[in-house]
């Protein structure tokens, strides 16, 4: 990377982190618009900050922690444009050519916020759970816990489908 | 790890191709409006690689890049066509807003806009006081307006005397090849806008007195992002490391994540060296070297360097966005001035001075900063000083708590309570500084005179990226900056004197929207520059006889 022009790396950047970004953003805004403007924003700051990445994952770590604070300083923000969760299953449900695997993911989206996040990671992006609980800034027996919670609801769940 | 059920799930959640091209598009736009305005703010500081206007100069060893249209017809990333003509107006998120017919921003764009205005008359009367408060002892503010006009104005001893110098009777008229008319590239027009350029303080050489008569072109060793060869950069490394008491004994000179065979997504190792002691010796690319402290330096509780998104702060920016920003600027110079008075010797530049960050304003009138940087200004003549402020230059590094780095990294550092990762404690870890390869001389040219380039710029004489500039180009100089390009592809480092001029602003709108939508309205009444470059070379001395080619340019 260390080779890289600043146009190669936000090629490279946007096209390897695009919908993983999209992903943690959407989690945390609950809405399409909004979570656009935060990778927007996600990539801006990317590339204005010198910062040294040790490795891929590191750069790709940092987006994850990066995408997070910039969703939370946009939940805080008054003029957001509030969304339900709802509203958003159903808006990616009605883009779903698949209704089952829509539906997985409408039950994971109505879980509690606090959960979501730690599934993507852990279950989606393979990171370990010490590494999610750094990302997150938690204590990593609270995030062993807040998984399995999230086991539990979404075994819950299927089983009263 | 992974569930397929819940992969699969996941899978799911992606952008829209729309949203997708969107998103790709605006992103561009963004960086090249920042891009571009960083530039200024370097290039304008102390003229280093003009490579300034669509192309940063590689200051901290990043390439330039080829130009490319503020549209891509085709994105790299989707191969797709790009997006649409949008409400071209903005490139930041607030323009994606606007595009998608939401408007938060509208609300109080012109009341902000009026509140502004305000704050800017009381800003614009105290800054010449606060700017003549924080600059070194005998650091002269402003500019003469001769030398914006482009007469020279007061002498220095060397330019006062030219007698003291005579060009080599032996030396070769210098071929000016389009190559050398390579100011990088970046996304997007080079177009900086300010409410006034008064806005503008970046450091001025000509207002400290430099002004030389001659100047060497250097040939680029590290043309189109060539590396230095093992020895040259073991040998610099070894220089770099006795300078600031490490040692890199040559079996250590090891990639900085061997141990952990860890490679970039490229497959390649990065160029980290460890130093013995305290350092790790970084060679970032071919023109940029960054020195990590091992042990990084926490910067007392608010001092950020970079503090461009303080969310306790949005609130405020909504009814008044100038003080917010002033705010912020106040702590970004706060921030520079506690890490310049304890750390600048780790440069080893002879006579630092500071280049503050200018500040402008983007496509949606929105206020951004630069960083100050650190730029040399020493040496025994002008011409020496003028080629130490253009080539050597730099900044300080600070991150927030950095993630993924060793738990020793950290250590030791405070926590503060914040519950944003990553965000507890503002380090101070290193510095990164130019480093040209200047050891092949074409020469000691004789250069123009400001003013005589300034002749030559309204004969036509001159190159610059924006498309049909204006006929009356010479009338609209605000500023005048002696430079070299130093832009990845660039053959040799050949001196110029860049123009800084205002555009008219419905050209400036012209080239802010794409073809066949209707330009909008700035959202706050701007003024947009650009620059033109004139090569500083006494045309005796370009082969063939005048320019060479350089009025075909335009």
């Amino acid at each position: 990377m260390e080779n890289e022009t600043r146009a190669e790396r936000f090629e490279r950047c946007y096209r390897l982190y695009r919908n993983m970004l999209y992903r943690i953003c959407i989690v945390y805004l609950k809405n399409e618009a909004d979570a656009e403007d935060a990778i927007h924003d996600t990539f801006l700051r990317l590339m204005e900050r010198d910062v040294c990445f040790q490795s891929a994952e590191h750069e790709k770590a940092w987006l994850i922690v990066v995408a997070g604070n910039i969703c939370k300083d946009r939940l805080r923000h008054w003029s957001r444009q509030l969304c339900s969760v709802d509203e958003l299953a159903g808006q990616l449900a009605a883009n779903d050519p698949e209704p089952e695997t829509g539906e997985t993911l409408s039950r994971i989206l109505h879980l509690p916020e606090r959960l979501i996040l730690p599934v993507y990671l852990y279950y989606y992006e393979g990171y370990r759970t010490a590494d999610i609980a750094r990302m997150l800034n938690l204590n990593p027996s609270t995030l062993r816990n807040r998984l399995r919670e999230a086991r539990l609801l979404l075994r819950t769940q299927w089983k009263e489908v | 790890m992974k569930d397929p059920a819940i992969v699969q799930a996941w899978d799911q959640l992606k952008l829209s191709p729309a949203a997708d091209r969107r998103l790709y598009d605006a992103i561009r736009r963004s960086l090249a409006a920042r891009e571009a305005a960083a530039a200024g703010d370097f290039q304008m500081t102390a003229g280093s690689g003009a490579s300034a206007v669509s192309a940063h100069t590689p200051v901290f060893g990043i390439p330039a890049v080829p130009v490319v249209s503020a549209v891509p017809a085709v994105s790299a990333v989707t191969g797709i066509p790009a997006a649409p003509a949008r409400p071209a107006a903005g490139p930041d998120a607030v323009h994606n807003r606007r595009a998608r017919g939401e408007s938060a921003r509208s609300r109080w764009l012109k009341p902000a806009a009026l509140t502004a205005a305000a704050c800017l008359l009381l800003t614009v009367a105290l800054l010449p006081v606060l700017d003549r408060l924080r600059r070194p002892a005998g650091e002269t503010v402003g500019r003469p307006a001769s030398e914006v006009s482009g007469q020279p104005g007061e002498p220095s001893p060397e330019a006062s005397n030219p007698a003291v110098w005579r060009p080599d009777p032996d030396l070769k008229p210098y071929r000016l090849r389009a190559e050398e008319r390579e100011v990088g590239g970046s996304m997007g027009y080079p177009i900086f806008s300010y409410k006034d350029i008064s806005q503008n303080e970046s450091l001025d050489l000509a207002a400290l007195g430099i002004r030389p008569v001659h100047l060497p072109i250097y040939r680029n060793l590290t043309y189109a992002g060539q590396k230095l060869s093992a020895e040259t950069l073991l040998r610099r490394l070894h220089d770099l490391a006795a300078r600031y008491g490490d040692t890199v004994a040559e079996r250590s000179v090891v990639p900085l994540y061997e141990n952990e065979n860890r490679t970039e997504s490229n497959g390649q190792q990065p160029e980290a060296y460890y130093g013995e002691g305290r350092l790790y010796l970084y060679y970032a690319d071919s023109t940029g070297c960054k020195v990590l402290l091992k042990t990084p330096v926490a910067m007392p509780d608010g001092l950020r360097l970079y503090d461009f998104g303080n969310p306790a702060e949005a609130e405020a920016f909504e009814t008044d966005p100038e003080a917010v920003y002033e705010a912020q600027r106040a702590r970004v110079t706060a921030a520079f001035d506690w890490l310049y008075e304890r750390y600048v010797h780790l440069f080893g530049f002879k006579q630092p001075a500071v280049s503050p960050a200018t500040y402008g304003y983007d496509y949606s009138g929105q206020r951004h900063y630069g960083v100050p940087a650190v730029v040399d200004t020493g040496g025994a003549t002008d011409t020496e000083r003028l080629v130490a402020a253009v080539f050597s230059r730099g900044k300080f590094l600070t991150e927030y708590r950095p993630f993924g780095l060793p738990d020793s990294y950290l250590a030791g550092q405070p926590d503060t309570g914040d519950d944003r990762p990553g965000a507890q404690t503002n380090l101070f870890y290193g510095v990164a500084f130019q480093w040209f390869d200047l050891s092949e001389s074409l020469g000691d040219y004789p250069i123009m005179t400001p003013a005589q380039a300034r002749t030559e710029l309204a004969n036509g004489r001159y190159f610059m990226v924006i498309p049909d500039p204006p006929a009356d180009l010479a009338n609209r100089v605000v500023r005048c900056d002696l430079v070299y390009l130093t832009g990845s592809f660039n053959k040799d480092y050949v001196p110029y004197y860049r123009f800084t001029v205002e555009l008219p602003p419905e050209l400036v709108a012209r080239l802010r929207t794409p073809d066949g939508v209707e330009p909008t309205e700035d959202p706050l009444p701007l003024k947009h520059y650009t620059f033109a470059y004139v090569p500083a070379i006494d045309p005796a001395y370009i082969a063939p006889p005048g320019h060479g080619d350089i009025a075909m340019f335009n």
